[in-house]
């Protein structure tokens, strides 16, 4: 084939016989070049080596490591969320619970709170039936008072009022102007 | 146009399309003719040979100095080179080698599919030229697959047990002197098939997408027509590009396989 390929680029392109069937082929009417099948050879060694420390190994390794890094992150991810499940459970449970503790203190509170108003209530009804007891009790004491002063006044009044009467000496008409008069005055 | 013009141009683009498939003694870039079998150079720096290097030392730069071995999150060519290593470890060698071994032995899957596909597509850019339709090129690399076939099922079963792979249970003694030599026969078969498979193809495909393109250069805009047949032959050469360097690395790992683990 090389020397077919020589054959047709020597007439027009000026390419002179290579030497590929003389470094080891089989022979000039052979496709295969064995000197280009050991280059090649050569070259495939030498990049699969390059290739296999340099390149394809570490490249296999981290990606070896990364799965591994992937696949322990799902597992975490999977464990956090059971465990979250069970915690949610454990908080929606203290939530109940919680919620039926505050129920029988407001409950409790509410008894109470009005237990406290009934006492209060009836502390304050005692306390003002006092008061008003206390308020009548002085009234009636100082009505007595003004009776008394009230009577005494008029006893003095109607000494001095009668004392008027028996000094002056008058008619009938001068008399009961001048009593008219004092009860006036009076 | 005389007759005369289109008969050297016909030759002209049969020149060129020998030069670029096959094992040729120059490589043209352009205007420019590198000569190398006049420069009295080894024969192994011919055009098969050159490419073969710059592909290999171009794969190793990708792999070794663009690919960023510290980013924890792959991107741009890093990514496309990583999804080829996952590719190769995962569909391929895993599968056919088992976890263990598949892991043990991806790298040279690897060295395959990569170098491979770099030489394939190499082709497909004008100023370079296709390696793998080379024999020589096909032969070397489908015998790294026998190598590693002989090699690491010896190294695992030993020279004796080697061979006792190749006798089948239950089968009468006299059917053994025909199977036995049939079986060692296959080993052999087996690369050269995975050789002329890749050969044949690579050289196929690329003679019938510059023959469409050469033939607007033969017959002017009479040809145009060509040039949507030879996109299509180019898409068509992409794919074969990727695929047969699938089934090169497959088949390998599948004889490899068959040969590390013979009770599958």
């Amino acid at each position: 084939m090389a020397q077919q390929t020589d054959h047709t680029t020597s007439q027009h392109i000026e390419v002179p016989a290579p030497h590929g069937d003389a470094g080891g082929g089989h022979g000039p009417t052979s496709p295969v070049n064995a000197a280009m099948f050991f280059w090649f050879l050569t070259i495939f060694v030498v990049a699969a080596l390059i290739l296999k420390k340099y390149a394809f190994g570490p490249i296999l390794d981290g990606l070896d490591k990364r799965e591994e890094e992937i696949e322990q992150s799902l597992e975490n991810a999977d464990r956090l969320e059971r465990e979250l499940a069970t915690l949610e459970e454990t908080v929606t449970s203290k939530l109940d619970e919680t919620e039926e503790q505050v129920r029988g203190m407001i409950d409790s509170g509410r008894e109470a709170a009005r237990e406290a108003g009934k006492v209060i209530e009836s502390k304050a009804k005692e306390e003002a039936q006092i008061l008003r007891e206390n308020a009548n009790r002085d009234i009636l004491s100082a009505q007595g008072k003004a009776e008394n002063t009230l009577r005494a006044h008029s006893a003095e009044v109607a000494v001095e009022m009668a004392n008027k009467l028996l000094r002056q000496q008058m008619d009938d008409k001068g008399r009961k102007a001048l009593a008219d008069q004092l009860i006036a005055e009076m | 146009m005389s007759l005369t013009s289109i008969e050297e141009k016909t030759q002209a683009v049969t020149d060129y399309i020998t030069q670029h498939v096959m094992d040729g003694g120059a490589w043209s870039l352009g205007t420019m003719h590198l000569e190398f079998a006049s420069a009295n150079l080894p024969a192994a720096f011919r055009l098969s040979g050159l490419m073969s290097l710059i592909g290999a030392v171009f794969l190793c730069w990708m792999y070794c100095k663009v690919y960023n071995h510290r980013s924890r999150v792959p991107r741009g060519w890093t990514n496309v080179m990583e999804s080829i290593v996952v590719f190769v470890r995962d569909e391929i060698s895993i599968p056919y080698l088992g976890k263990e071994d598949g892991r043990k032995y991806a790298w040279l899957f690897l060295t395959q599919f990569t170098l491979i596909l770099t030489l394939n597509l190499m082709g497909l850019i004008p100023i370079f030229a296709t390696a793998t339709s080379s024999l020589s090129v096909t032969l070397a690399l489908a015998f790294t697959t026998f190598l590693a076939m002989v090699g690491w099922a010896v190294q695992r079963y030993g020279w004796m047990g080697f061979f006792k792979n190749f006798i089948p249970h239950g089968v009468p003694t006299p059917v053994l002197f025909m199977l036995v030599p049939i079986e060692i026969a296959g080993l052999f078969i087996k690369t050269l098939v995975l050789a002329i498979r890749l050969f044949a193809n690579m050289l196929a495909g690329h003679i019938v997408l510059f023959a469409m393109i050469g033939m607007t250069v033969i017959y002017g805009v009479y040809a145009l027509p060509a040039i949507g047949l030879g996109l299509f032959v180019f898409f068509l050469e992409l794919l074969v590009a990727f695929l047969q360097t699938y089934i090169f690395v497959m088949l390998s790992a599948i004889f490899i396989g068959q040969m590390l683990h013979p009770e599958h």
